[in-house]
């Protein structure tokens, strides 16, 4: 956090990041993006998520799998994941 | 383990969900594999930087820096005598609290068993002086402490059998009669109390009987509102048991599932979430949620979430004591977008609580007014006809 108050660059960077995430995130195929959102806002383990939307924990972790990678190929031609994290 | 297995397990390692020995075997991997080291870290990248948008609003790097230097200089500060003094106290003034307690404890308890351990009467002296007694041990007590028996016991004196009988027979049948007489009024009044009980007792039973019968006029009148939308309302249930805990657990999931859904503007599904929870709500206890919810929205400026959720309150909850309020709000939220039709329904509903006619029969006025130059305004093209 030391390092963003420093760097004007990186902060700017970091919240364009962040305003691209959001529009991958809504672009997400529903089931995925209720997996993702589930673990990610609400922060409900992946046994909960599976009783919440009805299927196995197996199968919720495979769709939060393929949320991230779908995220990571939308992000990843705009940003270099290494300078962001 | 090959790079298909270990990008499976991934997800439960960036989460920590995983066995240790899971855990062992994806580092071991990781370790050796650059191709899925970096796609962890671009995974957590994305973690990370959703976690921002949710935690960190669009704000004050200022503050920020506020805020991390007071807390460095806190961390910073040593302890003065008297912090230093209180940490090592703390603990020597709990053992003592504690000891003083049990010893309390153990006092109450010691009085506690010698008063149960007193001495009996003794039945045999009294016996003996009243042979032919009809009296209870209780008066015989009494008696003895009017010193008509145990007499024998004192020195000098005469015998407890050298009483005279016919006096001591005479008192004692008076001292009985009393205590026949104070115990029927006893009775007495022990019937008027349980009769009194027994009658509040009735009284609630019957209020408790009577769900569609409240004192406030505006209520019962409320039970004649149709709800605002077309879709058949769930009949109020009677006072509920208490949930179950997997009933409570899922009605809770749905309808937090619900909220994201209406945070992130897809109404449809969140209705249909929220829906899902008000079945599995056995005590009708959503409604204030819903409601609150709405409340919520309507301050952000987000009228069309209110709306939904002051809908769901109506539609589910026609008892919900706070109905008004929620009417009131609804039409507000109608007003809002400009939908003045459904603001003058909700507006006209509101007429049939006393208390809130007269704001009704204003907010009626201004409604109409409003429609009307709504109507104008699209008769002259301004606006797009609906």
């Amino acid at each position: 956090m030391k390092d963003d108050h420093a760097n004007p660059e990186k902060e700017y960077q970091q919240r364009s990041f962040d305003k691209a995430l959001q529009e991958a995130v809504d672009q997400l195929p529903d089931e995925q993006r209720e997996v993702f959102l589930l673990r990610e806002q609400m922060n409900l383990p992946f046994e909960e998520i599976a009783k919440v939307v009805g299927c196995l924990p197996s199968t919720a972790k495979s769709r939060m799998r393929y949320a991230l990678q779908s995220i990571r190929e939308k992000l990843a031609n705009r940003f270099s994941m290494a300078d962001i994290a | 383990m090959d790079c298909n297995r270990a990008e499976k397990l991934l997800v439960g390692y960036l989460y920590q969900e995983l066995s240790p020995a899971e855990t062992v075997r994806i580092e071991k991997h990781l370790e050796s594999c650059s191709r899925c080291a970096r796609t962890l870290e671009n995974w957590k990248a994305i973690h990370l930087g959703f976690q921002r948008t949710v935690e960190e609003p669009p704000s004050a790097p200022y503050l920020k820096e506020k805020i991390l230097a007071t807390a460095r200089q806190e961390l910073g500060r040593k302890n003065t005598f008297f912090e230093n003094f209180y940490l090592i106290l703390k603990p020597a003034l709990i053992l003592p609290v504690m000891l003083f307690a049990a010893l309390a404890v153990f006092l109450i308890f010691q009085r506690n068993t010698q008063m149960a351990q007193a001495p009996k009467p003794q039945p045999a002296a009294v016996q003996e002086t009243a042979p032919s007694s009809r009296l209870d041990p209780d008066t015989e007590n009494k008696l003895r402490s009017l010193g008509y028996v145990g007499e024998d016991q004192q020195a000098g004196s005469r015998s407890a059998k050298e009483v005279s009988k016919p006096s001591l027979s005479r008192d004692r049948n008076e001292l009985a009669d009393s205590m026949e007489a104070r115990k029927q009024d006893e009775g007495r009044e022990n019937d008027v109390a349980v009769q009194q009980y027994d009658l509040k007792a009735k009284t609630e039973t019957l209020s408790k009987d009577r769900p569609s019968a409240p004192e406030p006029s505006y209520v019962q009148e409320k039970e004649t509102i149709s709800p605002p939308v077309a879709a058949s309302p769930v009949p109020a249930q009677p006072p509920a048991p208490a949930e179950e805990g997997k009933g409570m657990e899922v009605k809770n999931a749905a309808f937090k599932k619900a909220q994201v859904y209406f945070e992130r503007n897809d109404l449809n599904k969140g209705k249909t979430e929220a829906e899902q929870a008000i079945v599995q709500d056995k005590t009708g206890s959503l409604a204030a949620e819903f409601h609150e919810a709405g409340k919520k929205y309507q301050s952000n400026k987000e009228p069309e979430q209110a709306i939904v959720q002051y809908n769901l309150v109506l539609n589910n909850y026609p008892y919900y004591e706070q109905s008004p309020d929620v009417i009131l709000r609804l039409a507000e939220a109608y007003e809002q977008i400009g939908a003045y039709d459904k603001a003058l329904n909700s507006y006209q509903q509101l007429r049939q609580y006393p208390a809130l006619k007269n704001t009704a029969d204003q907010k009626i006025g201004e409604m109409m007014k409003k429609r009307k130059a709504q109507e104008q305004l699209r008769s002259l093209g301004y606006v797009d006809k609906q």
